[in-house]
């Protein structure tokens, strides 16, 4: 075996003190420290009692959006498809009707809008992408599920909800991003 | 460039008039093509002969040009070796590139003069095929064993759902579970000493003193180390060959996840190649927002390095009171970018947001608050005698052979070598930033810990200045270049949104050209070379992470130790097998 002291330069090896020697002391000392951080405050929160405060940008699930009038904004251009990395979103585009204009602010619409959160990275590249105003991340989590149908949402698990007829909810599910935006607008 | 001239009629001189053909490149960086019977005196001379020698071979990688529509006079290739050397006293880069003709060729071997061209000859045959004569062990390193092709070449398809439905029939299971078998002779290893019979321990893929799915296989003499042989490539993920697919601004946040303690920190290295070849120039408070964030990643890259340290070494509390003290900067992180480990949030030309209001008091209360814990965690971790013990004087290697090796960042500097990118080749701005560079003497364990813990401090100083001298201006750049434009203009005028649709749907076209980049990542050098051949994607994207020749090294110093060492010394290399495997 080839010998480590050829090329090996010599380390500064201060002597170790009778008290460092026996180990004990470190062992105790190290101890202390954990014991006295038994008493500090505690780092953690107990999940999902409690749930911790995400920043206003915090990218979490997607929200499709509404105007004021509880339109949607969508117009299914298909900008945060083609920008998504993942390639998490599908849509299928469609004309809106005669007598629709309280549902859809512009004459095209997403018909279908889906997407996997199993893809998804959140890495927030489709609400840059949106020229709308139409999808943004919101500050929650995407939830488990038990079944992979269970992560492709759909229109209605996206969609916010009207602020004409659900104002509470709509506000609720706004949060505090859009909120504080909105209101400064 | 007098430098570079030089070194060119040196080069002239050696080889003879004729065997060298200069390429412009717009990172001025020398580039030489050589023929391929003269690369072995080309780089034997750079390494040992010219003035200012070419001591660390830096990176070596393939290129597959058989799609390549632009080759503007560069001699014709179905592929190409790149070769980047560096040398320490000319701070200088050089690239040597050979053309190769053929769907299958060869090259020789450079192993003999750089020790730590194996590993990285291996990945060029593992990912193009290209064989490389007299290497001493030319099998696959990334890939399985079992794999047919070489990913990285362009009939390669790039993702599973190109290759059709897989299907586990008998005989193909029967041949995997057969390429399972350990045969020591496989992997280089002889079974007999000369009065003994040797042990083969496996440590990994999943073992927590590995930092992630890494295997070590043992060679054991009792429990002395005779030799070990990393096995990675487990957390390959092929990010070369999704930059090739991707557009310019989709792959940004591919990047994230090459290092990902290092968040931002890929970004950067990656945008940085990306801006040189668009020639974008960033305003000032763009590059003070990516340093202040790069070195916040830094503090959190090296907290848990430090707690994982503490932890392989047998102490068990500091890597929760660390990664509490992470997760304050994760707060930070979070509030800026809306993202935490993986934040995604540089762009071409700036950054994606401006920074939020309140963000000073985020980073001042940390900056208040992370001083007195260093001190505490220094005095738990570093001057405890049982740490001491396992550390000094384990894992040695001398200024010579870190540089042989190619190891950079703080395990160079633990050699007593002075020597950070981000002072001696400035990037983004650090060259406004007053820092000191930590140096120790020795190259052990024990000194590449004091080195990093300095590091934080530092760190520290650098966010300090961006948080009291934070410039105004735009966050983006005005480069019509930059993807995405500013937003605030799409809204109202139709020639923006029209810039807007192209950036973002087929993606920028980033001019035809090829640039390296290299900055001071987490855990060393850090370079993406990337080739534009004028196209919305990249043509080819190489990345170099520090943790590859790093951990090309660990058989090399741990030969003689005991097992228990090994594991100081894989926590004191601080790697991450992302950033190994790509």
């Amino acid at each position: 075996m080839q010998a480590l002291t050829s090329r090996a330069k010599p380390v500064d090896r201060k002597p170790m003190t009778f008290l460092e020697k026996l180990y004990v002391w470190s062992i105790f000392k190290g101890m202390m420290i954990t014991l006295r951080h038994l008493f500090k405050k505690k780092a953690t929160i107990s999940y999902p009692e409690e749930k911790r405060p995400f920043s206003p940008v915090f990218r979490g699930l997607h929200i499709l959006n509404r105007d004021e009038e509880g339109r949607e904004r969508c117009t299914a251009c298909g900008l945060c498809a083609l920008a998504c990395p993942a390639e998490a979103i599908t849509m299928e585009a469609a004309e809106r009707l005669p007598g629709e204009e309280n549902l859809y602010r512009e004459e095209k619409y997403a018909a279908k809008y889906e997407i996997n959160m199993l893809r998804c990275i959140f890495c927030g590249l489709c609400e840059e992408a949106c020229p709308k105003d139409a999808v943004y991340l919101s500050e929650t989590f995407a939830p488990s599920n038990y079944q992979r149908k269970g992560f492709i949402y759909g229109k209605q698990d996206l969609l916010i909800p009207n602020p004409k007829d659900n104002p509470g909810e709509y506000w609720k599910a706004v949060g505090n991003r859009k909120a504080n935006k909105e209101q400064s607008n | 460039m007098d430098d570079a001239d030089s070194i060119l009629q040196q080069l002239q001189q050696q080889l003879g008039v004729g065997s060298l053909y200069q390429q412009q490149t717009v990172d001025d960086i020398l580039t030489l093509w050589v023929s391929k019977e003269k690369i072995i005196p080309a780089i034997q001379f750079l390494k040992t002969a010219a003035a200012g020698p070419f001591k660390m071979l830096y990176d070596l990688f393939g290129i597959d040009e058989r799609n390549r529509n632009r080759y503007n006079g560069l001699p014709m290739a179905d592929f190409t070796v790149v070769y980047v050397l560096f040398s320490f006293e000319q701070n200088c880069f050089i690239k040597l590139k050979v053309a190769l003709r053929g769907e299958y060729p060869s090259i020789a071997s450079i192993c003999s003069i750089f020790k730590n061209a194996n590993w990285y000859e291996r990945e060029v045959y593992d990912m193009f095929g290209i064989r490389f004569d007299g290497h001493p062990h030319l099998t696959r390193i990334l890939m399985p064993l079992t794999w047919e092709g070489h990913p990285l070449r362009k009939e390669h398809p790039a993702r599973a759902t190109e290759m059709g439905p897989f299907q586990l029939r008998d005989e193909y299971q029967d041949r995997q579970q057969e390429a399972l078998r350990f045969k020591p002779e496989d992997w280089g290893l002889l079974e007999h000493g000369d009065d003994a019979d040797f042990m083969f321990l496996n440590i990994g893929p999943q073992h927590p003193g590995t930092h992630g799915v890494l295997r070590i296989i043992l060679q054991l003499n009792g429990e002395d180390i005779v030799d070990a042989v990393p096995e990675i490539g487990f957390h390959h993920r092929g990010a070369e060959k999704m930059a090739e697919r991707q557009s310019w601004h989709t792959y940004i946040p591919y990047t994230d996840r090459v290092d990902y303690l290092g968040g931002v920190m890929n970004n950067l290295a990656y945008l940085q190649s990306v801006e040189k070849l668009a020639g974008i120039e960033l305003p000032d408070r763009a590059l003070v927002i990516r340093v202040m964030l790069c070195e916040l990643f830094r503090i959190a890259s090296h907290l848990v390095w430090f707690g994982t340290f503490a932890q392989d070494l047998g102490q068990l509390s500091p890597v929760f009171y660390m990664f509490t003290d992470r997760e304050k900067i994760f707060d930070i992180v979070e509030a800026i970018c809306g993202g935490r480990m993986h934040p995604n949030w540089f762009r071409i030309g700036g950054v994606a947001q401006d920074l939020p209001n309140g963000w000073q008091q985020l980073v001042q209360h940390f900056v208040d608050y992370f001083p007195p814990k260093i001190r505490e965690y220094e005095k738990m971790v570093i001057r405890n005698s049982l740490f001491k013990a396992r550390t000094k004087g384990i894992g040695i290697y001398t200024l010579e052979e870190a540089i042989e090796w190619g190891v950079t960042g703080p395990g160079l500097r633990a050699c007593g070598l002075e020597w950070d990118w981000r002072k001696k080749r400035p990037y983004s701005g650090y060259d406004m930033f007053e820092f000191d560079i930590p140096v120790a003497q020795h190259g052990d364990c024990f000194d590449r810990a004091l080195v990093r813990v300095e590091e934080m401090r530092q760190s520290l100083r650098i966010v300090k200045q961006c948080l009291e001298n934070m410039p105004a201006g735009d966050y983006k750049s005005s480069h019509p270049l930059t993807t995405p434009p500013l937003k605030k203009f799409t809204m109202q005028d139709i020639e923006t949104l029209i810039t807007h649709f192209l950036n973002v749907s087929w993606g920028p076209v980033i001019p035809a050209g090829e640039a390296m980049s290299c900055i001071e990542a987490t855990k060393g050098a850090n370079s993406y070379y990337c080739i534009s051949d004028g196209s919305t994607a990249a043509y080819r994207v190489r990345i170099r992470t520090p943790s590859f020749p790093h951990m090309q090294m660990v058989p090399y110093i741990s030969k003689g130790y005991t097992v228990g060492d090994l594991l100081s010394i894989l926590g004191s290399i601080d790697f991450v097998l992302a950033d190994i495997d790509r």
